[in-house]
């Protein structure tokens, strides 16, 4: 069940802010989700966020970059040195561990008033 | 110890935090916020959405009546207006839904503002810009344009700027073209000024081309026979634009006043690319098949993404105008309408002239001036610079210029520069492309060049009643012989220049008895000319171009376009037999010899899938390196240039014993034969390894750049293999050449072909960001959509139709 609902908040959260407002705005809304999905150890509370965060903007990503034939993905990677795919999962990686620090951080300060 | 990680980790996401939303700098390069560009809503990702334009829910304004614009299915607007002020809006708006960064960058980067996107990396370039005062002149021109236009000339400027500004008021973050984001800045207004500045821009490509300096220590190192037997004005080889041009007179003054012979140390701003240049020509119903004219046209400029170019028809109850124009410039400015078509080849003769500052004081704050004290305007100049420190310096302009050069402890070093393109104008130069558009026969055509002044173009002609005609066109000082080639030791009435060519003296041809006229930057006139001129001209593509089109018969587009494509060049006619005769074989083994027989069997055509073009290249580098010892030995402590291609082709033919040949290191009195089999072995020594390999051709050898306005590599093409030389008529060269190739099909109703290497869209998302650049590479063309009304269904229906509602 929390990880459904860890999932629906991500998801929510990565797609939402972004798109009606500024992206930074993600940052204290996935420590606030970290400090109540109750995960029994911080890396849990990261691992789960990295990994929810990144199929969401990596998920966005594709949709994008698949209709308009990978053009720009393979260009903006060229300018990376890396694949259109790859950039695609680096999107990704910037949301996931933008959110699994955010997540862990919020988990962590539960941890403090926890006996 | 849980404070401690809580502590840890928040540190860690706040660190996060500020790397990803602020720019980040590696080296000189800044990059953009990571989060900001990474972020698929609004960032990068976001101009990968491209869904075609609506404007449904949007009205203007600005309009008289409603615009409709149908966009091709290359993404060609076709605009039709009810009046020229909003057909000049929709494209201002259209241009730069297409092009905005492209317009900014080139407007910046007249204007020495570059190094506010860029950094550091911009400051030379920005601190050359400032200096010859592009901006300081721009905004004189712009006031007094403002002052002459009238009718659709006085809102031709601010239409234009009102669209591209009606276009920016749409952005959003998520909107904002791709490069903003990249580069990580807003987009500025659009002000007419800085349509003036990108027509300042092109100025500075086509006509800020001078070697006043260089020449000026050429004279002082060699003395004046030996420069004017290394650097003639005139190349007897030449065909000119005009042969009979000797039909104006004018009275010749006294000779030119004083030179100077001092030695100059600065290092010279970075001049124009060389290749700066274009082909154009016209052929009368005598010579096609369907007897009408065909007029074709290929400039050769930097081959850039975006294009320099942008394709567009304009269609108003007064003109049907379709062609090309510079992003940032409104109207037409190589095209047809539905009675004449036109074209433009750069003239390419010197118009700078430098002069010493003559000082009236230590401080620097007078110069003497034709007798007269005068003082100099100083502007304190500041450019702002990404992540530094702005750089602040004095800018100082005299009567006749800035002053472009000065050394603190050595005043008899600074110089003032004259350039045409800072004189005020006349009139507004740029009705010249309005009366074009509306123009229906050659008195019309000669009209509108008359009021044409900067860059100075050769205009070809052709129209649908059968006249063909050429013009050299611009505005032209009046110099005595030899005036301005070399650096004024001070200002007198002598030296300075004696007005301007009148329109009607400055050569022209019209329907002349040979059945074509054409250009390709050759010399405009034979040495009979009355007035004097000297440039940096083409030795080959036009005397090719004169050669096929006299013995061309039966003309159809299709040979216009192989003609455009021919990658023959007579440097190698003029120059190879003489070489491979003078070659000693013969102590040659297998392959010295097969690459000898392989340059005797070569066409002379420099095609992408030959190897000889190699040879003879790497061969013909090597004579040149070798000859040219004694200009790279006073190189080495001053600027100076070498003498051209032709004139050591010259010298080989007709004085192979000039000291010249000699190698200066060697105790051995060389002479020419010695040089090329000199050169041969070295080329030999070069090429051993690789002639041979399958791979290895001249496509490989000479590969075209198509490259990003901000040279990144992924954004480019930097390896394009194409035919093609800089001195045959396909003149590509790196990164320049047929920047846009047309040709039109004179007839009650125009037929047309063009192609560039590129595509109308700026978004390297779109597939239109380099669409056409196949079809150029291959030499094929796209039957242009020349439409007569938005109903028009000759070339299908497959249009996206706009329509721009008034208020």
């Amino acid at each position: 069940m929390k990880f459904t609902i860890h999932l629906t908040l991500f998801v929510l959260i990565c797609l939402l802010v972004p798109m009606y407002s500024n992206w930074l705005y993600m940052a204290p809304l996935g420590a606030l989700v970290g400090f109540f999905i109750p995960y029994r150890k911080t890396i849990s509370s990261f691992a789960y966020s990295f990994l929810f965060s990144f199929m969401t903007w990596s998920g966005a990503a594709a949709m994008i970059a698949i209709p308009n034939d990978m053009i720009l993905a393979e260009r903006v990677g060229g300018i990376l040195n890396i694949s259109g795919t790859a950039l695609i999962l680096v999107t990704g990686l910037v949301a996931g561990l933008f959110m699994g620090l955010s997540a862990a951080s919020g988990h962590s300060f539960k941890q403090i008033f926890k006996k | 110890m849980k404070s401690i990680k809580f502590l840890i980790l928040s540190a860690l996401s706040l660190g996060f935090v500020y790397l990803l939303s602020n720019p980040l700098q590696v080296k000189d390069t800044q990059l953009p916020a990571l989060g900001n560009f990474f972020n698929p809503f609004e960032g990068f990702w976001s101009n990968a959405k491209t869904n075609p334009i609506s404007l449904d829910a949007t009205t203007f304004p600005v309009l008289q009546e409603d615009v409709q614009v149908k966009i091709d299915v290359r993404g060609v607007p076709h605009i039709f207006a009810q009046n020229m002020s909003d057909a000049i809006f929709a494209q201002g708006y259209l241009t730069a839904q297409d092009r905005l960064w492209q317009m900014e960058i080139t407007h910046r980067s007249a204007s020495g503002r570059l190094s506010e996107i860029f950094g550091k990396r911009a400051l030379k370039s920005d601190i050359q810009n400032r200096k010859i005062g592009n901006e300081h002149y721009a905004i004189k021109r712009n006031q007094k344009w403002n002052e002459f236009a009238k009718g659709d000339e006085k809102i031709f400027l601010s239409q234009y700027a009102k669209g591209v500004n009606a276009y920016i008021e749409t952005l959003d973050e998520r909107s904002l073209p791709f490069e903003y984001k990249l580069f990580n800045h807003k987009p500025e207004a659009f002000q007419p000024l800085h349509a003036t500045l990108i027509v300042t821009k092109m100025a500075q490509r086509l006509c800020g081309r001078e070697e006043d300096l260089e020449k000026t220590n050429l004279l002082a190192a060699l003395g004046a026979e030996a420069f004017d037997y290394l650097y003639p004005d005139y190349n007897k080889a030449q065909s000119p634009i005009v042969a009979d041009s000797n039909q104006v007179s004018y009275p010749k003054g006294s000779a030119s006043a004083e030179q100077t012979v001092s030695f100059y140390d600065h290092e010279p701003f970075e001049k124009p690319n060389p290749s700066n240049g274009s082909n154009n020509w016209a052929v009368s119903g005598d010579k096609t098949r369907s007897g009408k004219p065909i007029l074709a046209n290929d400039p050769h400029l930097g081959m850039t993404l975006p294009s320099v170019w942008y394709e567009i028809q304009i269609h108003t109850p007064e003109m049907n105008v379709y062609g090309v124009t510079l992003p940032g410039i409104p109207g037409v400015i190589i095209g047809f309408n539905e009675n004449i078509a036109w074209g433009v080849t750069n003239v390419s003769h010197d118009v700078t002239d430098f002069y010493k500052v003559n000082w009236a004081d230590k401080a620097k704050t007078k110069y003497n001036y034709l007798g007269e004290v005068k003082a100099i305007e100083e502007i304190q100049d500041t450019i702002k610079i990404l992540g530094e420190e702005p750089y602040i310096h004095d800018l100082k302009y005299t009567e006749l210029g800035p002053i472009v050069y000065s050394e603190a402890d050595h005043p008899e070093q600074d110089l003032i520069m004259r350039w045409l393109v800072n004189e005020d104008p006349t009139n507004f130069e740029l009705s010249t492309f309005i009366d074009l558009c509306k123009a229906k026969n050659y008195k019309e055509y000669r009209a509108a060049l008359s009021s044409y002044a900067i860059p100075a173009q050769n205009f070809v002609f052709a129209d649908n009643s059968g006249d063909i005609a050429i013009t050299v066109t611009g505005k032209f000082p009046i110099k005595e012989d030899g005036q301005g080639k070399f650096i004024y030791e001070e200002i007198t009435e002598n030296n300075l220049w004696k007005g301007y060519i009148p329109f009607d003296s400055l050569p022209h041809s019209y329907n002349p008895t040979s059945g074509f006229v054409g250009s390709a930057n050759q010399h405009s006139t034979t040495p009979n000319y009355p007035y004097y001129y000297n440039g940096r001209f083409d030795h080959y593509r036009g005397r090719i171009l004169h050669q096929k089109l006299s013995k061309m018969n039966d003309i159809r587009a299709e040979d216009m376009m192989a003609l455009q494509n021919d990658s023959e060049s007579l440097i190698a006619h003029d120059i190879l037999p003489a070489l491979t005769a003078m070659v000693d074989e013969g102590d040659f083994n297998a392959l010295k010899k097969g690459m000898l027989q392989m340059l005797r069997d070569w066409d002379m055509k420099f095609d992408k899938d030959s190897k000889a073009p190699i040879l003879f290249y790497s061969w013909w580098k090597n004579i040149y390196k070798l000859t040219w010892d004694e200009i790279d030995a006073i190189a080495e402590n001053r600027a100076v240039y070498k003498p051209g291609d032709w004139r050591t082709i010259e010298m080989i033919q007709e004085d192979s014993s000039s000291k010249y040949f000699d190698i200066q290191e060697t105790e051995a009195k060389e002479k020419a034969s010695d040089i090329i089999n000199l050169a041969f072995e070295k080329t030999y020594q070069e090429l051993e390894g690789r002639i041979n390999e399958e791979a290895y051709d001249w496509g490989t050898y000479w590969s075209a750049q198509v490259m990003h306005l901000s040279k990144v590599p992924a954004l480019s093409h930097p390896n394009v293999e194409v035919s093609g030389f800089k001195y045959a008529l396909n003149a590509i060269r790196g990164s320049h050449g047929p920047s846009w190739r047309m040709i039109v099909e004179l007839d009650e109703y125009p037929k047309a072909y063009g192609v560039y290497p590129g595509g109308q869209s700026g978004n390297p998302a779109s597939k239109l960001y380099d669409s056409n650049l196949d079809a150029w590479t291959k030499g094929d063309y796209y039957e242009l959509q020349f439409m007569k009304s938005p109903d028009d269904d000759r070339f299908g229906s497959d249009y996206n139709t706009l329509t721009f509602k008034k208020l």
